[in-house]
């Protein structure tokens, strides 16, 4: 099941509350040096105005990288069932009764495929040539190209 | 009213572009300040209230783009997915 946004409520909360905290960390740090006249005073002050501006980064970064991880993740769950193959990754060839090279498809396909594609996993296919596949108008798969 | 409508579409993205607006002027203005004082405690709150909270809202800014970037890849995904699953449906 998929969510709406890559970030779930909790995460949003983390966020929201890092930034008010943040915010009212600033305020507190302005109020307080602006009210002190002494620069010693002031610098702890101003230590508290960097918290108030680093805390909301450290939570900014982190909802960056988890929003990033669950789009990799959906990715890899998606690729999954969903494959390209790569120049070294080809199927094994399958002659036809002829001898030549075959590929498998059903007339009601509009492309034709190496036997063992995912995209025609679990369909009625039959095995023919190349030359058959694209004389009935067929184009190669582009999952495995054949 | 076309605007309003790309506002309400892209709102993380108009605010984003409001809060680094924001993060800039309170930049500059911070900067103005402190550069109009002489005396060093007078400068701090200008440190404060110009340069980290122009900091912070940069901050928002970039949090607010970035998300946006990601709900697009997670829109893309979701078409992706419905997609795929028509097309294992039917055949191809």
């Amino acid at each position: 099941m998929t969510t709406a946004s890559p970030w779930n409520r909790a995460a949003t909360a983390e966020l929201a509350a890092a930034f008010a905290t943040g915010a009212v960390v600033l305020g507190v740090a302005w109020f307080g040096a602006s009210g002190a006249t002494v620069i010693a005073d002031q610098i702890a002050w101003l230590n508290l105005g960097v918290l108030g501006a680093v805390l909301p980064g450290i939570a900014a970064g982190r909802w960056v990288l988890r929003g990033h991880q669950a789009v990799r993740q959906r990715t890899d769950d998606l690729s999954g069932g969903f494959r390209t193959y790569g120049p070294g990754d080809v199927l094994q060839p399958v002659p036809t009764a002829n001898g030549r090279e075959g590929f498998v498809s059903h007339p009601a396909m509009t492309r034709y495929h190496r036997s063992g594609c995912l995209a025609a996993a679990g369909k009625a296919v039959a095995l023919e040539s190349r030359a058959v596949h694209e004389r009935a108008g067929r184009t190669p798969c582009e999952m495995c190209r054949p | 009213m076309e605007f309003l409508n790309f506002a309400r579409k892209e709102w993380d993205r108009v605010a984003a572009v409001i809060a680094a607006a924001a993060g800039a002027v309170a930049l500059f203005l911070g900067w103005f300040g402190a550069s109009d004082n002489v005396n060093p405690a007078g400068q701090i709150p200008y440190v404060i209230s110009g340069g980290l909270a122009g900091v912070f809202l940069i901050a928002v800014a970039s949090t607010l783009w970035l998300s946006a970037d990601l709900r697009d890849e997670w829109r893309k995904l979701d078409r992706l997915e419905q997609r795929m699953e028509r097309e294992h449906r039917t055949p191809s």
